[in-house]
């Protein structure tokens, strides 16, 4: 097999990786191989330093300060609880408010009469209260005073 | 009462889902027993993934207070160990993205190194063990900041917390054949890095 082949395969070889036929031949190779022996030994270097540099401790007191920020953290959970409880409310409010004007509006407003459209566009009395009779609705205060007035 | 943590002694200690059992029944020791478990592990990792000090203490913290919220959901489909290491890199990667910290990593390595020097300098006898041991850890910090953040996690996994590639594949939710390419590229990359330095040494 080709030099290039076990050496691609060295990495997954060090991490006990590679099925344990591959595993023997590639045994095999590095005893015959200088280069792939060198590269071992680099990838065994890497290791060993990048485990040295791991070097911090943390203090003895690191578990309290953990439990400090939880307690911190649900305290302000509540907090907060409080206020999105007290703003849902508030919009709540709000909307039947809103909801409660507009259906007073509605109430307040006059019933839109055929006839005040009419009379807007220039069209003549006769054929104001002709329309106003002939659309078979029921006659507004505003049809009936139009129609008296321009008799 | 006794409690499930204080039925075991000092030499048989609970293990990971036995400590999980006992938090759920409310023993705060239990917990406490977890964060101490793995305080220095996940300092480690936010440290060499980070490349920086700075933030480590804030960070751990960070990590054993979404432990704490999410250990009741905890569904015992991978080890403890790895559902730690996985938040820990999260919040790291998020960290990194969020910063660019990776940016500044090599300024703040370059100022550890100049001052490693100057101290070196005024020292009358050059090269004793202390130092050489500390600067081969600070050439190994500066070639780890120059990986990409999802490769550095990887190989941190790896080489520091021996993980196998299938509990690597679980902790980042990636295939074991991502991570054993991962792993042989971010080898690639440290090997071009170092190269200098291999070759003084051989």
């Amino acid at each position: 097999m080709k030099h290039r082949i076990f050496e691609q395969r060295l990495s997954a070889y060090v991490d006990r990786e590679l099925a344990a036929e591959q595993m023997e031949s590639m045994r095999e190779h590095i005893e015959a191989c200088e280069i792939c022996r060198r590269r071992l030994q680099e990838l065994h270097a890497i290791r060993n330093q990048i485990r040295a540099s791991a070097t911090l401790t943390m203090p003895d007191n690191f578990f309290y300060s953990v439990r400090s920020a939880i307690r911190r953290e649900e305290r302000e959970s509540v907090a907060w609880l409080g206020t999105e409880r007290l703003a849902r409310n508030v919009v709540v409010g709000l909307c039947i408010l809103v909801l409660g004007m507009l259906a007073f509006e509605s109430y307040l407003k006059p019933q839109q009469s055929i006839g005040v459209d009419r009379y807007f566009t220039g069209e003549s009395a006769d054929s104001t209260a002709q329309a106003v009779i002939g659309s078979q609705q029921e006659l507004s205060k505003a049809d009936v005073l139009m129609a008296a007035l321009t008799k | 009462m006794t409690t499930v943590y204080h039925q075991f002694s000092v030499e048989q200690q609970p293990d990971d889902f036995q400590l999980i059992e006992a938090f759920r029944k409310g023993e705060e020791k239990a917990f406490e027993e977890i964060v101490r478990r793995y305080q220095r592990q996940v300092a480690n990792i936010i440290y060499l993934t980070l490349g920086s000090r700075e933030e480590v203490d804030d960070l751990s913290q960070e990590v054993f207070v979404r432990v704490f919220r999410s250990l009741e959901r905890f569904q015992f489909d991978s080890s403890l160990y790895s559902w730690i290491y996985r938040i820990a890199v999260n919040l790291c990667i998020d960290e990194i993205r969020k910063k660019r910290i990776r940016k500044l990593i090599p300024l703040e390595f370059m100022t550890e190194r100049k001052l490693e020097r100057e101290k070196r300098t005024k020292e009358t006898t050059t090269g004793s063990d202390e130092l050489l041991q500390k600067e081969k850890k600070e050439v190994i910090r500066e070639a780890l900041a120059k990986l990409a953040p999802n490769q550095r996690a990887v190989i941190l996994l790896r080489e520091y917390q021996d993980l196998s590639y299938g509990e690597i594949a679980k902790t980042l939710r990636i295939s074991p054949q991502a991570v054993k390419s991962r792993i042989f590229r971010a080898r690639q990359e440290l090997r071009d890095i170092l190269k200098d330095y291999f070759e003084e040494r051989t």
